[in-house]
């Protein structure tokens, strides 16, 4: 029995919450627990470090479904070479970290490289750990999905 | 520990021919790039030391050091493209 099922029934036998509040709290919890994971366990699964980032953009039909003979990718990067390769960033020297910085910067993005240190690299990963992008959009429908398994 | 990839898949296909593919064996590879990192080394320190100075000759020495990481952590990596009739797959198992 899990733990949320087990707290509904104690509220229940503590008469806290009558037979329908229970009744349907069950239901709530029951419909989760149905797709094989419970809210702890889903928790649990996000506070594991993830292993692989993945970035997925697939073409969609006009009804949702994958269009087949259209651009599409699926990438796969482990989540060790982002973190070598983020540590690398700390040796580039002063002056080429001045011109990636501007390069940036034209770009949109107002980042500072030389800035980023091991304690960031770390925090960075931990929330792309818990990172779940999926978009729909653009005239030809493609799904965009980023992820980390 | 991490254990850095055996084998390279390398292919590239255009939609209606068989393009090309190649697998790479890594684990051959290995040993002759320690031997050649081996071997130049010493060459690699004597760069530190010139450099030392400068402040450039630590990120010499500190990029040795993080190379053979990055290599490791290659493993896992996984690529593939199709764009218009061309399709791009590279894989490090």
């Amino acid at each position: 029995m899990t733990d949320n099922r087990k707290r509904i029934l104690e509220m229940l036998a503590d008469k806290k919450i009558d037979v329908d509040e229970a009744y349907r709290l069950l239901s709530l919890v029951g419909g989760s627990e149905e797709c094989g994971e419970t809210g702890e366990a889903r928790q649990e699964q996000r506070k594991r470090p993830g292993k692989y980032l993945r970035i997925q953009v697939e073409p969609m039909g006009e009804g949702g479904e994958e269009r087949s003979g259209a651009d599409r990718v699926n990438i796969r990067v482990p989540m060790a070479l982002i973190r070598a390769g983020m540590k690398l960033t700390s040796l580039i020297p002063d002056k080429a970290a001045g011109h990636v910085n501007d390069a940036l910067r034209e770009k949109g993005v107002d980042a500072d490289l030389r800035k980023i240190k091991a304690e960031d690299i770390e925090q960075i990963l931990e929330a792309i750990g818990e990172l779940e992008v999926d978009v729909e959009s653009g005239k030809e429908r493609q799904n965009v999905k980023i992820y980390v398994e | 520990m991490s254990v850095p990839p055996w084998i390279m898949h390398l292919h590239v296909r255009n939609i209606g021919s068989r393009g090309f593919g190649i697998w790479l064996p890594l684990f051959l590879a290995w040993p002759l790039f320690i031997l050649i990192a081996l071997l130049l080394m010493p060459f690699v320190l004597l760069a530190a030391a010139f450099l030392w100075p400068g402040g450039n000759g630590k990120r010499v020495l500190l990029f040795c050091l993080a190379l053979p990481r990055l290599l490791v952590a290659l493993r896992g990596l996984n690529i593939d493209v199709k764009q218009d009739r061309t399709r791009f797959h590279i894989a490090f198992v």
